[in-house]
C-alpha cells in the first residue's frame, strides 16, 4: 500500500525485457529506397500516423483551456493541410511519467508507429527488432535543412542513433553545446572581499577559504561554505564536480582518445586521483559541507537559496533553478558564470557529450515510414527561425507564454528537433539587439521577448533575473562562446548506445565508483586506494567494456 | 446406479450457498491474479517483448546466476534480512503495546486524539520525510544531536554511519507506520466481549491484570495472523525508505535487495533479472509463511488462516 | 490505597508517554503544513520549521483553481465509492465461508490457499496489463476496481474476526432454519462492526492512495484519479531530467515543482481521508460506540 517508487518497483518486479546484447536474430536488411520526385508531396488521400505524447506542464495548462488541443493545434492542422498526415495519439502522459509509461508499453509490445524513446529504450527496441532500419529512408527523404542541422550538430546525434552502421531512429537534436561546465560565483561576495574570480584551482581554494572564514555575506555569523556539493558527485549539472575535475584534465564518465587512437575511460585515469586528492583536502579543511554525503540537489539548493553557498560548478540552466530562488530571497545575490579554472597550467577543456535528447524510433510495422521523415522535415522547416525561409512565428508561439492562441506553440510538434547551437545564437542576437536596438537582430520574436524581460529585470523586477542571468550579455553563453572560440572543448569519444558489458556490469561499476570516491573525499579511505579501485574496476568488467567500446569505434 | 447418501445430500444442500458466495470472489482472482502468472516464465527467459512469453529464448537460471555473481550480493542479502527482521518485530511489538497503553487511558477524548495523531505520518511519503530527517538528524544543527550535545556526548552523523544506519531505518520506519498499525489491533480490542471485563472486575482483577489476562489474549488471533503474514516481508526491507535515505558511505550496511535490483534492473532495463529476483522473493516468502503456518498448526493446533 | 496510587502514577506516566509519542508524530505533519503555508522561496531555502515563514495561501489557490485538479478529484471519489463497495462485499462473501471449519465447508483449506497464494506470487506488471487490455477495461474506471476487487488481506482479517464470534449463535440459528446468507448478514456482520470499519478505512486509503494503476491503465490525464495526477507534480526536481531540457521547459517545470505546492497538495489529497476518519474511528475504538458488541 506504500505509494511512490515501491509501487513502481513491485509492479515492475516481473516485467520481462531483453537481456543486454544484440538480438539473437538479425532483422531483414532494409530494402533500398528510391529517391522521391518531391519529398514534400502531399498524401492524397491522407495517411494516419500513430504516436504517443509526453505532456509538458505548459500543455497540461493548455488542456485546461482547450481540452482538444492535442488533436487540434497549429502543428496538427499543418500536418493535415500541408502534408496530408493525420496524427493519432494512442496515449498522452505528463512528462514526469513518460519514460515509465513507455517502458511498460514497450514490454507489453503495445507500440505506435512513431515511438519517442530515451537512449536505453532505443537500444532495447533495436535489440528486439522493433526498430526499423531507416538508413536509406532517411537518405532519400531528409530535406536540405534537415541535413544542415545534422552538420551543425557535427553528426553527433545521428551517430548516437546509429547501431552497427545502420540508422535506427530520427534523433531529436538539442545540441551538446549545453553540456558545457561553468563555475558560478556570487559576484557580490567577490566584491565584498575584494577578490577576483579564480583562474586556477589554487585560487579557487583560496577563494573558498575566504568565503568560509571572512564572512562574505557580512552577517557576522560563521555560516558560509566554500563550495556547494551534491552527494551524487557527478552528472547532475548543479553543484557537482564535473567542472572541478575537468580543471585537472579528468573526465568522469567520459571516453578519451590516447596517443595511439585507442579509447580509454576517464574514470580510471591518473588525473582523477589528483583531482580527488584535492577535493579531499578541501573537505578536510572544512571548505565543503561536512554533511554533503546525504544532500541531493534540493538540499544543496537550500544553501544557495538561503545564502550559505557562494560557489558551485554547474551548467547553463541553473539560474532558472535553483538560483532564482536565491535572488527572490536576497536581491543582492548576484550569481555570475565564469570560465572553468585550471589546475594544469593549460586552459581547461570542457567535455561535450551526446546531443540527442529523444530518439524517434519507427516501428518496423509502420505503413508509410517516410511520413515520419516528412514530419521531421516539416518541424525543422517551420521551427528553425535562424535558418529557414519558411519559419513562421505561430509555429513557435508568438508570445511564448501561451496566454493567447494556446494552440500555437512548438511543443505540440509530434517529431521535434532543435537547432544545435541556438542558445549561443540567441545570446549573440540578444546582446546585439540590446546594444544597438537594431530590429534586424530581433526578427525572431524570442529575442524581443528576452530583451523585454531583461529590461524588466533592470527596472528592478527580480523575477526576471533568471532570464537575464541565462541569456543576458554576461550570461553563461558569453563563457561558452569563449570555450568554442578558444578551442576549450573536447568531444566525448563514445556517445553511442550501451554495449552489452555496460548494461551488465555498469551498475556494479557505478556503485563501486560512488562508494570509493565518496570515501576518499570524506577521508574514510586514503587517496591511494584509487589505484586499488582502478584494478577492481578493470577486473569487474571494466576491461570488457573498454574492449567493446574500441571494437565499436 | 450410484446414489448419493442422504447425509451427503443434506451436507451439499447446506454447503452450496457458501460455495456460491465464494464464486464471485474466485472469478476475479482467477482472471486478474492467476491468469497473469504465465508471466513468471520471463524469469527464465531472455525476454523479447515482440516475441511474447512463449517465443522468447529460454535461458534457464542465467538471470539468477547474474545476480548471484554480482559483487556484494551476499552482503546485500544479509542487510536485507537483518533490516527487515528488525522491522517485522518492531512492526508488531510497537503497535500492539501502543494499542494496549492507549486502551488503558481513561479519557476517550485523549484516546481518540492521540490515536488520530499517531496515524498521520503514514500518509507522508519517504521523499518528504527524508528531507525532514536529514535536517532533524544533522550532526551540526539537528534537534536530535542538540539533545545529545546537551547530555555532554559527541554528535552522531546517523545517516552516514555504517553501524547505525540499519537501526535508523528501523526506528524511522516504525515511527512512520506504527500509528497506522494500531488501527487493526484497536479493532481487535474493541471486538473483545465487554462481559469478559465485567466478570473479571467482579473477581477483583485490576486494569493491568485485565490487560494481561483479557486484552492481550483477545488480540492474539489477529496478532498471530499479522505476524505470520509479515514474515512474507523477510526480503522486503523497504525500498522507498532506503532509496531516499541511503548514500554511498552506507552502502555496505544499507544496500538492500530491492535497491540493488532497481539499479541493475530498472535503470538499465534488465527486466529479466528483476523478474528472477521477484520470483526468488516470492519463493522465500512462501517458505517462511508456510513454515509458520505448519508449525502453529502442528504444535499449537491453531490455524492462522 | 497503594494500588490506587500506583494506578494513578501509571496513568500519569502513560499519558506523558502517549503525548510524547503523539508529539513526535505531529512534528513532520506540522512542518509540512507550515511549508505549504509559507512563501515558496522561504521553503526553498529550508527556513521553515514549526511556523510558516512569510505566510501565503498561494499554493492552495494555485492547486484548487486548476480544472484538472477537480476532474481528478471527481474520478477519485467515484473510484473510492465503487472500490469500497466492491471490496467490502467480496470480503464479507469470502470471509464468511472461510471462517467455517474444514468439516463445515468442503474444500475450505483449498479455498484459503487459493486466495492466499496470490498475496505472494504474481505474474508481474506486463501480463497483468495485457489481461486488462484483453478484457477491454483500458480507460474504464472499472480497471481500477476489478483487478483489486478481492483484497486477500481483508478476507483473512475478517475471517479471523468471524471465527472468534461465539459459535452457539450461528449454530442455533441454523437449527432454527435460518440460511447462511441471512446468518451472515444478520449475525456476523453486525457483530463485527469494529473490524469492518477498519477494513473500510483500509479500503478507502488503498483506493485513495493508489496511483500507479491509474497511470498505466488510463490513456490521458483527464481520466487520472487524484493521486496519479498529483504524482506527476510531486516528482522531485530531478536534475538528471533537467539536463536535456531547454530553458523554456525548465522554467515551466519550476513553476509547478516548488516545495510549497507539493506540500499543499499532500494536505489537499489527504483531507478526505482525515475527514472520514472520525466516523470510522468510533467503530474501531472501544467504548466509543453506544450499544456495541454484546457477547
Amino acid at each position: 500500500m506504500k505509494a511512490g517508487l515501491l509501487a513502481v518497483f513491485l509492479f515492475s518486479v516481473a516485467i520481462g525485457m531483453a537481456w543486454a546484447g544484440p538480438a539473437a536474430e538479425e532483422g531483414p536488411a532494409a530494402a533500398p529506397v528510391a529517391a522521391p520526385d518531391d519529398i514534400w508531396a502531399r498524401y492524397d488521400p491522407p495517411v494516419t500516423v500513430t504516436s504517443v505524447f509526453s505532456l509538458s506542464a505548459f500543455i497540461e495548462d493548455a488542456l485546461n483551456q482547450k481540452p482538444d488541443v492535442m488533436e487540434d493545434n497549429v502543428w496538427t492542422r499543418g500536418y493535415r493541410d500541408d502534408l496530408g498526415i493525420e496524427i493519432d495519439l494512442l496515449w498522452t502522459v505528463p512528462s514526469a511519467q513518460y519514460d515509465e509509461k513507455l517502458s511498460i508499453a514497450i514490454a507489453a509490445n503495445d507500440l505506435p508507429d512513431v515511438i519517442p524513446t530515451n537512449a536505453i529504450q532505443f537500444k532495447l527496441l533495436v535489440d528486439s527488432g522493433v526498430a526499423m532500419d531507416i538508413t536509406n529512408l532517411f537518405e532519400a527523404y531528409a530535406s536540405p535543412l534537415t541535413r544542415q542541422m545534422q552538420e551543425l550538430d557535427n553528426q553527433v546525434s545521428i551517430s548516437q542513433a546509429t547501431v552497427d552502421g545502420k540508422l535506427y531512429a530520427l534523433p531529436l537534436i538539442y545540441g551538446n553545446v549545453d553540456n558545457s561546465q561553468l563555475l558560478w560565483i556570487r559576484a557580490d561576495w567577490l566584491e565584498a572581499l575584494d577578490m577576483e574570480a579564480p583562474t586556477t584551482i589554487d585560487e579557487l581554494v583560496q577563494l573558498a577559504e575566504a568565503f568560509v572564514n571572512d564572512d562574505p555575506d557580512g552577517n557576522g555569523e560563521d555560516d558560509t561554505l566554500g563550495l556547494g556539493l551534491v552527494k551524487d558527485l557527478f552528472s547532475t549539472g548543479f553543484a557537482d564536480l564535473n567542472g572541478f575535475f575537468e580543471a585537472f584534465g579528468a573526465y568522469p564518465g567520459g571516453w578519451l582518445e590516447d596517443s595511439s587512437g585507442n579509447l580509454m575511460y576517464g574514470d580510471i585515469q591518473p588525473e582523477m586521483k589528483t583531482a580527488l586528492t584535492k577535493v579531499a583536502e578541501m573537505f578536510e579543511a572544512g571548505l565543503i559541507d561536512q554533511e554533503f554525503v546525504v544532500k541531493d540537489g534540493g538540499k544543496v539548493a537550500e544553501g544557495t537559496t538561503n545564502g550559505n553557498i557562494g560557489t558551485v560548478f554547474g551548467q547553463h540552466w541553473i539560474p532558472f533553478w535553483p538560483l532564482q530562488d536565491g535572488k527572490n530571497r536576497n536581491t543582492n545575490a548576484d550569481w555570475r558564470p565564469f570560465p572553468l579554472p585550471s589546475a594544469t597550467g593549460s586552459p581547461t577543456k570542457t567535455m561535450l557529450g551526446g546531443s540527442a535528447n529523444r530518439y524517434y524510433v519507427l516501428n518496423s510495422e509502420m505503413q508509410n515510414p517516410e511520413a515520419a521523415v516528412k514530419l521531421l522535415n516539416y518541424f525543422i522547416q517551420k521551427y528553425s527561425s535562424l535558418y529557414s525561409p519558411d519559419y513562421e512565428l505561430k509555429y513557435i508561439g508568438s508570445t511564448g507564454t501561451g496566454e493567447t492562441n494556446i494552440d500555437e506553440y512548438w511543443e505540440y510538434g509530434v517529431i521535434q528537433s532543435w537547432q544545435p547551437n541556438e542558445n549561443i545564437v540567441f545570446w549573440d542576437l540578444t546582446k546585439k539587439y540590446l546594444d544597438t536596438g537594431d530590429e534586424q537582430y530581433a526578427e525572431n520574436s524570442l529575442i524581443k521577448q528576452f530583451s523585454v524581460d531583461i529590461g524588466a529585470y533592470h527596472e528592478g523586477e527580480d523575477v526576471y533575473w533568471s532570464t537575464y542571468a541565462w541569456i543576458g550579455p554576461q550570461g553563461p553563453y558569453s563563457v561558452i562562446d569563449g570555450y568554442f572560440k578558444n578551442g576549450q572543448t573536447i568531444q566525448n569519444a563514445y556517445v553511442k548506445a550501451n554495449t552489452p558489458s555496460m548494461t551488465e556490469r555498469g551498475p556494479a561499476l557505478s556503485q563501486l565508483r560512488a562508494e570509493m570516491f565518496t570515501k576518499i573525499i570524506t577521508g574514510a579511505e586514503s587517496p591511494d586506494t584509487f589505484d586499488e579501485y582502478v584494478a577492481t574496476w578493470k577486473r569487474l568488467g571494466g576491461d570488457d567494456i573498454t574492449a567493446e567500446v574500441n571494437a565499436v569505434q | 446406479m450410484f446414489k448419493l447418501k442422504p447425509a451427503t445430500m443434506t451436507r451439499f444442500r447446506v454447503q452450496l450457498p457458501m460455495h456460491l458466495m465464494l464464486l464471485p470472489c474466485v472469478i476475479p482472482v482467477l482472471i486478474f491474479s492467476y491468469y497473469p502468472m504465465v508471466g513468471i516464465v520471463i524469469a527464465f527467459e531472455r525476454f523479447f517483448p515482440n516475441r511474447g512469453f512463449f517465443h522468447s529464448p529460454f535461458v534457464g537460471f542465467k538471470n539468477f546466476e547474474y545476480v548471484l555473481n554480482l559483487p556484494n550480493t551476499y552482503q546485500v542479502l544479509w542487510n536485507t534480512v537483518f533490516i527487515s527482521a528488525m522491522k517485522i518485530v518492531a512492526g508488531i511489538v510497537v503497535p500492539v503495546l501502543f494499542s494496549i497503553l492507549l486502551d488503558l487511558v481513561r479519557s476517550s477524548r485523549v484516546r481518540r486524539t492521540v490515536q488520530t495523531i499517531v496515524y498521520m505520518p503514514y500518509f507522508l511519503s519517504w521523499v518528504i520525510l527524508s528531507g525532514i530527517l536529514i535536517d532533524v538528524l544533522s550532526p551540526n544543527s539537528g534537534v536530535v544531536n542538540q539533545l545529545i550535545k546537551m547530555l555532554g556526548m559527541e554528535p552522531v552523523f546517523f545517516l552516514a554511519n555504517e553501524k547505525l544506519f540499519p537501526f535508523v531505518l528501523v526506528v524511522t520506519d516504525t515511527w512512520k507506520n506504527f500509528g497506522y498499525g494500531t488501527v487493526i489491533f484497536l479493532a481487535a480490542i474493541a471486538g473483545i466481549a465487554p462481559s469478559l471485563y465485567e466478570s473479571s472486575w467482579i473477581d477483583g482483577a485490576n486494569r493491568f491484570q485485565q490487560a494481561i489476562h483479557i486484552t492481550l489474549p483477545g488480540m492474539l488471533p489477529i496478532v498471530a495472523l499479522i505476524a505470520t503474514l509479515s514474515l512474507g516481508d523477510v526480503l522486503n526491507a523497504g525500498f522507498d525508505q532506503v532509496f531516499n535515505l541511503y548514500s554511498p558511505v552506507v552502502y555496505r550496511t544499507g544496500d538492500i535487495l530491492d535497491t540493488l535490483v532497481y539499479r541493475v534492473g530498472l535503470l538499465n532495463s534488465q527486466y529479466g533479472v528483476a523478474a528472477a529476483i521477484g520470483l526468488f522473493k516470492s519463493v522465500v516468502s512462501i517458505i517462511f509463511i508456510g513454515t509458520a503456518y505448519w508449525l502453529s498448526g502442528r504444535f499449537l493446533e491453531y490455524r492462522v488462516f | 490505597m497503594e494500588a490506587q496510587q500506583g494506578s494513578r502514577l501509571f496513568d500519569t506516566l502513560n499519558l506523558a508517554f502517549l503525548v510524547f509519542a503523539a508529539a513526535l508524530c505531529l512534528f513532520p505533519i506540522i512542518n509540512v503544513l507550515s511549508v505549504s503555508l509559507s512563501s515558496s522561496s522561504a521553503a526553498a531555502a529550508g527556513q521553515v520549521g514549526i511556523w510558516p515563514v512569510e505566510f501565503s495561501l498561494s499554493s492552495y489557490s494555485y492547486a484548487l483553481t486548476k480544472k484538472s485538479f477537480l476532474t481528478a478529484f471527481v474520478v477519485s471519489l467515484k473510484r473510492v465509492a465503487l472500490g469500497i463497495g466492491v471490496n467490502m462485499l467480496l470480503t464479507i462473501l469470502a470471509a464468511y465461508p472461510l471462517s467455517k471449519t474444514k468439516r463445515e465447508l468442503w474444500g475450505r483449506n483449498l479455498y484459503a490457499w487459493f486466495f492466499f497464494f496470490t498475496m505472494i506470487f504474481n505474474g508481474g506488471l506486463i501480463p497483468w496489463y495485457m489481461v486488462i487490455k484483453q478484457v477491454g477495461l483500458i480507460d474504464n474506471i472499472l480497471a481500477l476496481i476489478l483487478p483489486t476487487a478481492v483484497q486477500v488481506f481483508f478476507v483473512l482479517v475478517l475471517m479471523n474476526f468471524f471465527r472468534q464470534l461465539p459459535k452457539e449463535i450461528s449454530e442455533s440459528a441454523l437449527i432454527d432454519g435460518a440460511g447462511h446468507w441471512s446468518i451472515m448478514w444478520k449475525i456476523h456482520v453486525p457483530l463485527s462492526l469494529p473490524s469492518i470499519a477498519t477494513l473500510v478505512l483500509f479500503s478507502f486509503v488503498f483506493h485513495w492512495n493508489s496511483w500507479f494503476d491509474g497511470l498505466i491503465l488510463m490513456t490521458s490525464p483527464a481520466r487520472y484519479p487524484l493521486q496519479t495526477y498529483m504524482q506527476a507534480i510531486l516528482e522531485v526536481v530531478d536534475p538528471l531530467r533537467l539536463k536535456g531540457m531547454t530553458a523554456e521547459q525548465i522554467a515551466e517545470l519550476m513553476k509547478v515543482s516548488n516545495r510549497t505546492l507539493k506540500s499543499s497538495q499532500i494536505f489537499i489529497a489527504a483531507a478526505p481521508v482525515l475527514a472520514v476518519y472520525p466516523f470510522l474511528q468510533k467503530y474501531f475504538m472501544k467504548g466509543l460506540l453506544l450499544g456495541s458488541v454484546k457477547g
